[in-house]
């Protein structure tokens, strides 16, 4: 049993919390092309996705972060047994 | 969306990739000596649709479960969260609060090994962010496929240590998951000397 959590703060939010990564924006949009793959998973390999994926919104506070992260995993949980 | 032509590009790289460099060191520091691979190289690949404009992708909040998951066992083996996502985003800070707020079924491990430990000893969740910072290695490839044959368990994430890499890297192991993934035509592929060998391929 797998899931994928994606947690995404764009260039500009990277930038701001101190990252000096180059390529951030190229970067990020690879992040992107990989969510819209995942979300068209089953069109484009003709299987169904067989794991649990999530793409959350990392650009918030800490503090809003730690709620949606811990509100999916939760959500992710359940289903299997564990909460 | 990829043609059915491209897509199978795609995973005839995907293959080729693994059977010229077993060791997923290896390959990294492939990508790596050649930069990073430039957009014209990834269509060139067929890797993405560039004719998808990224900022009409959804993106927030979206939670899939999954259409096809194995059978539930409490005696099968435990449940893998794998966090990726890009940096500063404040995965390491938030897993880690998280995993003191969820106990006992979520841990939360910063080196792998410690997870494997727990995952083989337990049925517990294993909480694998701090996997992608630790790069990868054959003892994680053996470990993880302990865990489970999926996808994941083929799909390694070089955290802070590479840009597009990182991600094309996910992708070709994303795509060694396919059921259809076949191995016939991995020498069309190999004419198009995958990987630069060729300097004018990036």
């Amino acid at each position: 049993m797998l899931a994928l959590i994606l947690c995404l703060a764009p260039p500009n939010i990277s930038r701001e919390r101190g990252s000096k990564k180059r390529f951030l924006n190229t970067l990020y949009e690879q992040y992107l092309r990989f969510h819209y793959e995942m979300i068209n998973y089953q069109k484009l390999s003709g299987n169904p996705r067989p794991i649990t994926y999530v793409c959350l919104d990392f650009s918030g506070s800490p503090e809003e972060n730690y709620t949606l992260l811990k509100n999916t995993v939760d959500a992710v949980l359940t289903p299997a047994g564990f909460k | 969306m990829l043609s059915n032509e491209r897509y199978n590009v795609a995973l005839r790289a995907s293959s080729l990739i693994t059977q010229r460099w077993p060791y997923i060191e290896g390959v990294r520091d492939q990508l790596v000596n050649q930069q990073f691979l430039t957009q014209r190289a990834l269509e060139r690949l067929g890797i993405y649709d560039l004719n998808q404009p990224v900022a009409e992708l959804p993106l927030v909040n979206t939670i899939l479960p999954a259409e096809d998951p194995p059978p539930y066992s409490p005696d099968a083996m435990p449940y893998v969260i794998q966090i990726a996502g890009t940096p500063h985003a404040g995965k390491t800070t938030t897993g880690m609060k998280l995993s003191k707020s969820i106990k006992p079924s979520l841990y939360y491990k910063e080196f792998f090994p410690e997870a494997r430990r727990r995952a083989e000893s337990s049925n517990d969740v294993v909480w694998v962010t701090e996997l992608i910072k630790t790069g990868f290695n054959t003892e994680m490839l053996g470990a993880m496929d302990l865990m489970n044959d999926g996808i994941i368990a083929r799909m390694p994430i070089f955290q802070e240590r590479g840009y597009i890499d990182q991600v094309v890297m996910k992708r070709m192991h994303f795509l060694l998951g396919d059921k259809n993934y076949k191995t016939d035509d991995l020498d069309l592929f190999e004419q198009t000397d995958f990987f630069t060998r060729d300097k004018n391929f990036c």
